[in-house]
């Protein structure tokens, strides 16, 4: 999904810090995909999905269909993290949505990083998530909201790397380096520390 | 929920105010809205036309057809169509029309002409010109054709001038950033901002002459942020307040 040349882009993009984003949506339904952007303006985008799953440039639809995305905190938790999108002005088009079983289907947010004239030059998979219960709104003034609850972070959990650093990993990176892996005890010993019964008193 | 309605503002009920329409840009700093663009915000970058008007003081029949007029939109979705009032014809020489001396005229007063906003009789030339070749989502330059080759060498469009492109009934207002020149055989490239929300196929409109997008009213809270408000409804103290919402593809 990721060429050299897009993983450039994309730090390219966050080197400049740039501003210039929107956040992509692609809800699989069985009666077919469909996908939003947070954006004003339509954005053509290619996931690089194979056919099957809904690859192939898409037309990633704006102008404010998209009322609110709400995803949790960053964390370095390995759990599975409730988001829900919701949606705006749903036209009829939308509402078999909340009239499917639609709990178990995929659902995927990227952040796409956009130039000048609104075509993304740097994509991130932020979230490859599943559905779980879609609500329909309709409020007293006659505006429509379909909320939709997703189950997330399994991008997250795929993509995690190790966050600890043992004595074990150690050993494997003094090897790699052509050290003597038992060089260093004394990580040993401090990472012993917490298995030890120890007793803190005054002597 | 139905579609969007797009309807014509009833542009004769208001008067050309001191503040024409202004492209501001704004960012879509979170989903739920859009603020007018700032550097704390992030978000993706737009620039749409936006403007103010007020409304005429009404005589009788113009209330009642202000009325009608909202009547008429029955509680659906809906957006409409409207032009600069102070910028109607280029600054460059359009088509190379020619209107009659007597400025307005109507040349029909049925509920249709008016929608078109047909109350000007173009004497000669023509006020349109014809996409020639595809420019894509986000181009902002497109070559145009079909002009007449006595306008060769002439500015058609000049930096500033409105103009606005797409099918007949679904065009969106763009602005030249260049002067635009006819070349002899009766082409011209227009450079414009902002970038193409819709692709033009060849033979697609270009229109010079009351150029129209299409709009929504928007609401702003305190904080600057921009909420559009589709639903149909009197104005409040006759003031209208507008935001470009462009036709894209697929409609919306």
């Amino acid at each position: 999904m990721t060429s050299f040349n897009s993983q450039y882009a994309l730090e390219e993009a966050l080197k400049g810090r740039s501003k210039n984003f929107a956040i992509l949506i692609q809800i699989d339904h069985p009666d077919g995909n469909m996908f939003f952007n947070t954006g004003y303006r339509n954005i053509d985008f290619d996931t690089g999905a194979s056919a099957n799953e809904g690859g192939g440039e898409q037309v990633w639809r704006g102008v404010g269909l998209v009322a609110d995305l709400d995803m949790p905190e960053s964390s370095s938790a390995i759990e599975i993290s409730k988001f829900s999108i919701s949606l705006a002005g749903v036209s009829s088009k939308y509402q078999h949505l909340a009239q499917t079983k639609v709990r178990g289907n995929r659902i995927q947010v990227w952040i796409a990083f956009l130039n000048d004239n609104g075509r993304v030059i740097a994509n991130l998979l932020l979230e490859d998530a599943i559905q779980d219960r879609p609500i329909l709104k309709i409020e007293d003034d006659g505006t429509s909201t379909l909320v939709l609850d997703c189950l997330g972070n399994f991008a997250f959990l795929a993509n995690q790397f190790i966050a600890k650093w043992t004595p074990e990993h150690q050993r494997i990176h003094l090897t790699k380096l052509g050290l003597d892996p038992d060089s260093d005890i004394g990580f040993d010993a401090q990472h012993g520390i917490p298995d030890q019964n120890a007793a803190w008193y005054r002597p | 929920m139905s579609e969007i309605v797009t309807v014509t503002l009833p542009q004769n009920l208001f008067e050309a105010s001191a503040g024409p329409f202004s492209l501001k840009h704004f960012r879509t700093s979170s989903a739920s809205g859009f603020a007018q663009s700032s550097p704390d915000f992030g978000g993706a970058l737009e620039s749409l036309w936006s403007f103010s008007m007020q409304a005429a003081p009404m005589s009788r029949e113009a209330t009642i057809e202000m009325e009608a007029w909202f009547a008429r939109l029955g509680g659906n979705d809906w957006a409409f169509r409207a032009y600069d009032p102070l910028r109607q014809m280029p600054l460059g020489e359009g088509g190379g029309f020619k209107l009659t001396n007597d400025e307005i005229k109507f040349t029909d007063d049925t509920p249709t002409a008016l929608s078109l906003c047909s109350d000007f009789r173009i004497l000669e030339g023509a006020n349109t010109a014809l996409v020639k070749t595809l420019a894509s989502r986000g181009s902002t330059s497109v070559l145009i054709k079909g002009l007449d080759t006595s306008l060769s060498g002439k500015t058609i469009l000049k930096r500033g001038d409105q103009f606005s492109i797409g099918l007949p009934g679904e065009m969106n207002l763009h602005m030249a950033v260049a002067d635009c020149v006819c070349d002899a055989s009766g082409e011209a490239r227009i450079e414009f901002t902002a970038p193409l929300w819709k692709r033009a196929l060849p033979n697609d409109l270009v229109d010079f002459y009351r150029p129209t997008g299409r709009f929504t009213l928007f609401h702003k809270d305190d904080n600057g942020s921009v909420e559009l408000v589709r639903s149909a409804g009197p104005l409040s103290a006759g003031a209208l307040s507008a935001i470009e919402y462009p036709y894209q593809e697929p409609v919306a």
